[in-house]
């Protein structure tokens, strides 16, 4: 797996990559905003973990949405889940900041699972 | 007066309303009488107004509801409806209402409400913030990689107690799961639960808690399972832990215990880190007392806090009560 970062706040994005490496995964890049995102998509990643509110406003919910639709696997990573009410068409996983390892790495397993059957 | 009064037969109809009524509406005198006030109220607030109203005819109940009225200028504004039922001879025969303007109010609790909400999501940021942080400086400085990961997941366990600990509102109050100790300790112990559920066993009685207890707690529970993780019962498959919270309403006491780990041959000497932050949390800043005993099939942790110290409610409901 090689997974992206979108996420405006780097030391939180650090959090995530460090969590990231330590389940063994490479991470291609970090994002702060749209552009940034749909850039690094480039790359083919199979994973992005996604924040809602970036450096150009309350993006998240469509960038997932993006890079879902190029066969990414998105998980949202944020301190409002709440924000996501109705624009989670996808039904894209979510995860609490501050991200907790064990919960992340529950969620990945089951993407791998999806994936595999 | 500056509020409008209205009364009504002891069926509900509606036959008197005063001045102020007539002067917030705008609507012609009469023109409100029997079951004509119930169209001047939000077309998504009637239903709950007449199950209300009807409730408190049948039962003579006193009637209270929040609803929005239209006012003259076609605005509606949240008012509080209340109205008491007149008895003579032990029957009604009259009830009186009254309709008080709380809209301004009414917005200023909905503003701290989302000012609120948006300060506790601000703070859950604050945790991810920090922990970058702290994984920023282990990158130049591996050599402290354990130490400065054990403040890692230390800062993440106070951001999981954050979600407990958070002042509640009165409109969040209700969320129960998020003011009750059994919740913190499940959310707490869920990185070392087994898939079926058996390696982690807690259990609880009823016990609120908030800012005060949560913190502490957090602490407490987060390094007693750091170190069954690293050497106690949850080092090994077949270990398990059990851990009990009950009341008795003055005291909660609290036991850990490890079975199925490594057989334990002598008490540990070293006092570390993480037994002092228990021992300062547990007995400094929640008052309690802590046992801890080295028994053979594992460690046993008992702890007792005043209830009032999880729990700040606590005196002032004891008051009331």
């Amino acid at each position: 797996m090689r997974a992206i970062i979108v996420e405006d706040e780097f030391l939180a994005a650090i959090h995530a990559e460090s969590a990231l490496e330590r389940l063994g995964i490479a991470v291609l890049g970090m994002a702060e905003d749209t552009q940034g995102a749909l850039g690094l998509a480039a790359h083919k990643p199979t994973l992005a973990l996604v924040d809602l509110n970036l450096r150009d406003g309350f993006t998240g919910p469509l960038i997932g949405a993006q890079l879902a639709a190029m066969g990414v696997n998105v998980v949202y990573v944020t301190a409002n889940p709440g924000q996501l009410d109705g624009v989670n068409t996808l039904r894209s996983p979510v995860l609490e900041k501050p991200l907790e390892e064990h919960k992340l790495a529950n969620t990945i397993r089951s993407i791998f699972q999806k994936e595999e059957s | 007066m500056p509020q409008m009064v209205w009364s009504t037969l002891p069926d509900g109809f509606h036959d008197y309303y005063n001045a102020q009524w007539y002067r917030f509406t705008g609507v012609p005198e009469g023109s409100t009488d029997g079951e004509g006030w119930s169209g001047m109220f939000h077309a998504d607030d009637q239903p709950v107004a007449w199950e209300k109203w009807r409730h408190s005819l049948a039962t003579g109940e006193p009637y209270e509801v929040e609803y929005r009225l239209r006012r003259h200028d076609g605005v509606y504004r949240w008012t509080l409806g209340r109205a008491l039922p007149v008895y003579r001879d032990g029957r009604i025969v009259r009830w009186i209402g009254t309709c008080t303007d709380i809209h301004e109010a009414k917005q200023v609790a909905e503003q701290n409400e989302v000012l609120s909400r948006e300060l506790s999501h601000r703070i859950k940021n604050i945790f991810a913030v920090i922990a970058g942080l702290v994984e920023m400086t282990i990158r130049s400085n591996p050599e402290h990689r354990p130490v400065l990961r054990g403040l890692v997941e230390r800062v993440i366990a106070l951001g999981r107690a954050h979600n407990f600990a958070r002042p509640h509102s009165e409109m969040s109050q209700p969320e129960l799961p998020n003011s009750q100790l059994y919740g913190l300790l499940v959310e707490l112990l869920a990185p070392y639960q087994s898939d079926n559920g058996e390696r982690v066993r807690v259990s609880a009685d009823e016990i609120m808690l908030d800012d005060r207890g949560a913190t502490p707690i957090a602490l407490i529970i987060h390094e007693l399972a750091t170190n069954a993780a690293k050497y106690g019962a949850l080092s090994v498959d077949s270990g398990q832990v059990t851990l009990d919270a009950r009341t008795d309403g003055t005291q909660v006491t609290m036991v850990w215990t490890e079975t199925g780990g490594p057989k334990i041959t002598a008490e540990p000497p070293e006092q570390g880190f993480g037994s002092q932050l228990i021992a300062l949390s547990g007995e400094r800043q929640l008052a309690g007392t802590m046992t801890r005993e080295w028994l053979r099939e594992g460690l046993r942790v008992t702890i007792t806090v005043p209830v009032r110290n999880l729990y700040r409610h606590h005196d002032s409901y004891l008051q009331a009560g």
